[in-house]
């Protein structure tokens, strides 16, 4: 019998009750961190700043509140409350400075605010560490520089992600680290290389800071964790109820073990990973934290409690529903205008299974059905499900994931192995390491526990290198010259003159992403140590070295995020036709009528509206988002990051919709003020040639270039894939996309008027998930505008 | 020289799901030489001259169209209203190429087989994974069979060897079908109606040689290229006043359980009713006769296949 005959077809009555009552919370802010923070520097500020951060990463566990839910059986929350968020005004407090009176009736993903932690802010931590966060001190270098204009003023290039937030997109060393040492195993070897590390070597000094934050970190941990151990037996003592006393006492148990030790069981390896989740916020607050292959490295300890008949698969199952659960109770609070990048309340954590191991066999196992299976049953916007595909994966497994998608969650993230294997490959990685590889955040192959990579410290579109040579320069939104000169218009003589310039501006604009990204980095490398962080990445603590320093065995990127490839696809292959091939139009009248956004203009925008279009198939189009690739892979590969050269990314979580709104009117037919297209997707409603020409001119894009992720939305009627044959269909559509060397598809699996309905009653579709970027979120909580982003994927022609 | 056939294509759809196993890309052909009063693809009826589909909705009045089209004066703005004569439109497109709002557009397509097959198999990945292939539809490609027949012996050739199926009335010579048949795996034939008067009523036509088709098609042993027989699927669109009474049914069944002998009947398809056409018919300038009563209910579709399944043919709904 197939373990997925064993699985449970619906939720169990616990997970049921956890899941109804989550519906009905609000997001909220905590400030406990930030308070502990502060307590701690003002006392003892002058201390290293690594040092100083343990200090403060150890007070923060010490007065932590502590959480055990009602019915849960995996614990632990950074907040003290599901949903609460912490902040780090270390990195950045400007934006809650600002938002701090109406942060609960914000437009865009509001929390709560308590009244006395209002003042508590204004009173205490904004004034302390006014002049010492992350984002000021990025942003004074940045005047200096004179790159405002470019960056925080026109959002031309946005680098909001990592100077108003942690470092973070992590996947931190669960399996090779945590699982092994646990953290009292990494205390004792911090503290073997502290016993032989030398004040008076100078290779060796600095280390000592570092090792010392890491036994400080890791000593708040394990107190964090006796913690939750008392309050589990305080709670017990009074319980009333025999089994969930029983519960509570085995909560207390879990917990007399992990973290401090490595785990010997099933339910512990889950409490650590989730410990994990949740604690490493004390650090600092960011996005990203995803635990990686859990169906591959907690597949043993499953096993052996299946085997030795400890658990039964419907234990075993309900443990890792609760386990799951979890995750949607971490948050990561933005201010409202980062928001608009990364709407919905998502802390995106990914979790990875299937694939290939290390041999290059298929890894697909029971837990791989398991996890799946709860994934689809619960019906919760996090982890992020990523399904790894390869040649040789079974034909249950195809299945499984074709059911899944067929559910509409918007998950999984189907990722294509051979081509994020070809892509950490040409990072450096060993082959062995590379097949290893997990997801982090949304779409970005990384490898657990021993590679760093911030998936990107800065974001920009290939739209506005358009409105560049248009303008010679000139920014339409705020009237500056961002753009370098590369000419009148009446100097595109011949189409490659026009398409070089076009270039010659996106150079530009990587050379600031370049700059503003390293200078972020060396902000955070001396501002804000993560010896936490760097604690569960091999080699950090062997090296004596923060991974902002690079620790870590691989370091890679950052990434800088480009959206819009089809705009510049459609705006490219638009002005070759129109105006340098049929001659139906001059680049003046073009430009003209791109700066009065088309009105006025009817026949040029009909031209430009109905010229082809990528995602339909056609060749002479799809070559520019192909040429595209090769180009912007080649030229970001030449600039340098701190600690290793910068890669392509096309993944544009939401930010197609800030991005678009300082963009003008494109050859494309864009509009101006709307957003541009999402990832490597066609542009909104322009696919009208059926999926297969959609995912064929996706696929031919050469997308193994974007080492850092790319991102490609299928709008799905759910009618189609709801029947055998559907889902038949389905996976056939899944081989093919493989077979292409497609990099990675997901699906939004959900009707127009579905949609259409929910922003009319919000009310009725509290739990109502849509694939937004890399991530699925609740409809009903994202911000207007991209809803209806959401909704124009939908969209077909008006014939 | 065969190549030189030219095909009227009034649209190829992609990722067609419906139509026959797996993926598949369905093309459409025009002119039907029935005329049912429910047809969803009005623009298809006419076998050569092409629809002008009309949205008003996107029309501003502007004029470019009337302007366009001095030479034949079909288009006209009286009081702010967009008139066409559509006997003076000869379909030369240059209206639509005129409009600035895409209010107009103009169907079908003079195409050559090679430019029909290529676009079809730009997705061969997807018929491979899926088993699907191409299906011929319309309008009815009968119409065309010579057109069809190329292009399905092409689809046949040692290089693609895709799945082929025909969507069809049934209503052209035998010899038309022989054309075809060498090349197909799957053929979708629909039976309206039992009663030759009714038939007439609501199709314009009768049923008799619809019938005598399916006679001989269950007959047929193999076709040529193909190593297995040809399968049929009789598909019944169950129109509201029209044929949803069990009478109809119970004939429909005894015939085909009668003729059913290479059984090659793979079963019987129930289409419900519906509207989607209906927009086109107001973007043709035509009017729609379809049934009064619009909704065939979950009873009606069980009791008719009821019917069938007590005639021991499989039924799909």
């Amino acid at each position: 019998m197939s373990i997925r005959d064993k699985l449970s077809k619906k939720l169990p009555a616990r997970l049921e009750r956890m899941r109804e009552a989550y519906f009905k919370i609000k997001p909220s802010i905590s400030i406990h961190r930030a308070h502990a923070f502060t307590r701690v520097a003002r006392e003892e500020w002058g201390t290293n700043t690594k040092v100083l951060k343990g200090k403060c990463i150890y007070h923060a566990c010490e007065t932590a509140p502590i959480y055990i839910g009602k019915e849960e059986l995996i614990v632990g929350l950074s907040g003290g409350k599901p949903r609460a968020g912490i902040i780090s005004p270390d990195v950045s407090w400007r934006w809650l400075a600002k938002e701090v009176d109406y942060i609960d009736r914000r437009k865009v993903d509001p929390y709560e605010l308590a009244e006395e932690d209002r003042k508590i802010l204004k009173e205490e931590i904004f004034p302390f560490w006014k002049g010492k966060s992350v984002d000021e001190i990025c942003y004074k270098h940045l005047e200096e520089l004179g790159l405002l204009s470019m960056t925080f003023e026109s959002g031309v290039v946005d680098c909001e992600v990592k100077t108003t937030s942690g470092g973070g997109d992590l996947c931190p060393g669960y399996p090779n680290i945590l699982f092994k040492k646990g953290f009292a195993g990494i205390k004792k070897r911090a503290l073997e290389r502290l016993a032989i590390l030398r004040p008076e070597v100078r290779e060796e000094y600095d280390q000592i800071f570092f090792l010392k934050a890491v036994v400080l970190s890791c000593d708040g941990m394990i107190l964090l964790a006796k913690r939750y151990v008392d309050a589990a037996l305080e709670m017990a003592k009074v319980e009333s109820d025999p089994q969930r006393k029983k519960e509570l006492e085995d909560i207390a148990k879990v917990f007399q073990r992990v973290p401090e030790h490595p785990p010997t069981n099933f339910r512990e390896a889950l409490q650590m990973i989730w410990f994990g989740q949740a604690m490493l916020y004390q650090e600092e607050i960011t996005a990203g934290t995803s635990p990686g292959r859990v169906d591959q490295y907690v597949y043993p300890f499953y096993k052996q409690d299946i085997e030795s008949g400890a658990l039964t698969v419907e234990e075993a199952e309900e443990l890792m529903y609760c386990f799951l659960y979890k995750f949607n109770e971490n948050a990561w609070p933005l201010s409202e205008f980062a928001s608009k990048y990364f709407s919905g309340y998502m802390p995106y954590q990914n979790m990875v299974v299937g694939g290939v191991d290390e041999n290059g066999r298929d890894a697909v196992n029971d837990l791989t059905y398991m996890i799946m299976n709860c994934s689809k049953n619960l019906r919760m916007f996090q982890p992020s499900l990523t399904t790894r595909i390869h040649a040789e994966a079974p034909a249950e497994y195809w299945e499984a994931i074709a059911d899944v998608i067929s559910a509409g969650l918007g998950f999984p993230n189907v990722q294509t192995d051979e081509v994020a294997i070809e892509a950490l490959l040409s990072l450096g990685l060993t082959l062995r390491d590379a097949r290893n590889y997990s997801i982090m955040g949304c779409t970005e192959p990384q490898l657990a526990g021993k590679q760093v990579r911030w998936a990107s410290a800065t974001y920009t579109n290939f739209g506005i290198p358009f409105e560049f040579v248009m303008t010679n320069g000139m920014h339409r939104f705020t009237k500056k010259k961002l753009g370098v000169e590369t000419g009148s218009l009446e100097s595109f003589d011949t189409f490659e003159k026009f398409e070089a310039a076009v270039k010659e501006q996106i150079k530009h604009i990587f050379k600031i992403c370049g700059v503003c990204t390293i200078l972020i980095q060396k902000v955070h490398q001396q501002h804000q140590p993560k010896p936490l962080g760097s604690a569960l990445i091999d080699d950090c603590v062997e090296r004596g070295k923060d991974y902002m320093e690079g620790g870590a065995h691989y370091n890679s990127g950052p990434g800088i995020v480009c959206v819009g490839t089809a705009e510049y696809a459609n705006s490219m292959y638009a002005v070759k036709k129109l105006v340098y091939e049929d001659k139906k139009i001059t680049l003046q009248q073009l430009a003209k009528a791109m700066e009065h956004d088309f009105e006025g203009f009817p026949e040029i925008y009909k031209m430009c509206i109905t010229a082809p279009k990528y995602g339909n198939d056609i060749e002479a189009v799809d070559f520019f988002a192909k040429d595209l690739m090769n180009f912007a892979y080649e030229e970001i590969k030449k600039l340098d990051g701190l600690l290793a050269p910068l890669e392509l990314s096309t993944l544009s979580v939401s930010s197609n919709v800030p991005q678009g709104e300082a963009l003008g009117a494109l050859p494309s037919g864009r509009r101006a003020g709307k957003p541009i297209s999402d990832g490597i997707s066609p542009t909104q409603g322009t696919d009208v040639n059926g999926i297969t020409a959609a995912i064929k001119s996706v696929d031919g894009a050469e997308l193994w270039k974007n080492t850092d992720g790319t991102l490609y939305n299928v709008t799905i009627n759910p009618d189609l894939v709801s029947t055998p044959q559907g889902k038949a269909n389905l996976v056939a559509l899944l081989k093919a996309h493989h077979k292409l060397g497609g990099a990675q598809i997901q699906f939004n699996c959900i009707k127009r008027e579905t949609l259409l309905d929910a922003q009319k009653h919000p009310e009725k579709y509290r739990s109502l998930m849509v694939r937004v970027a890399g991530y699925s979120a609740y409809f009903t909580e994202l911000a207007k505008e991209l809803q209806d982003d959401i909704i124009s994927r939908t969209e077909q022609t008006k014939f | 020289m065969k190549d030189s056939i030219k095909g009227n294509i009034f649209n190829i759809q992609k990722f067609s799901v419906h139509d026959g196993p797996g993926i598949r890309t369905l093309v459409f052909f025009k002119g039907c030489p029935l005329s049912c009063i429910w047809c969803s693809n009005p623009e298809g009826l006419d076998p050569i001259k092409p629809a002008l589909q009309f949205s008003k909705d996107y029309c501003s009045l502007c004029g470019r169209c009337v302007h366009a089209c001095s030479k034949q004066n079909a288009h006209k703005i009286v009081e702010n209203e967009h008139q066409i004569e559509r006997k003076d439109c000869i379909g030369c497109n240059s209206c639509v190429e005129a409009c600035p709002n895409i209010a107009l557009k103009l169907a079908s397509k003079e195409m050559s087989v090679d430019e029909v097959l290529a676009l079809v198999m730009q997705d061969k990945v997807f018929y491979e994974t899926s088993g699907g292939g191409i299906t011929l539809g319309g309008g009815d490609p009968l119409m065309q069979a010579d057109f069809a027949a190329n292009l399905l012996m092409r689809c046949k050739q040692s290089e693609n060897k895709i799945n082929t199926a025909i969507e069809t009335s049934g209503c052209v010579s035998w010899k038309e079908w022989e054309k075809i048949l060498p090349y197909l795996d799957l053929a979708f034939v629909d039976i309206k109606h039992m009663d030759e008067e009714q038939h007439k009523k609501y199709t314009g036509v009768d049923n008799k040689r619809i019938l005598e088709n399916i006679c001989k098609l269950l007959s047929t042993k193999t076709s040529t290229t193909t190593s297995s027989s040809i399968s049929i699927i009789i598909r019944i669109p169950l129109i509201p006043d029209f044929n949803t009474d069990e009478e109809n049914a119970k004939k429909c069944a005894e015939f085909l359980q009668k003729h059913d002998v290479q059984k090659t009947l793979k079963y019987v398809e129930l289409l419900p009713y519906h509207e989607w056409g209906v927009m086109k018919y107001q973007q043709l300038g035509l009017s729609y006769n379809g049934p009064k009563e619009k909704i065939v209910t979950k009873e009606t579709m069980e009791k008719i296949a009821l019917i069938f399944k007590e005639h021991l043919i499989q039924v799909v709904y």
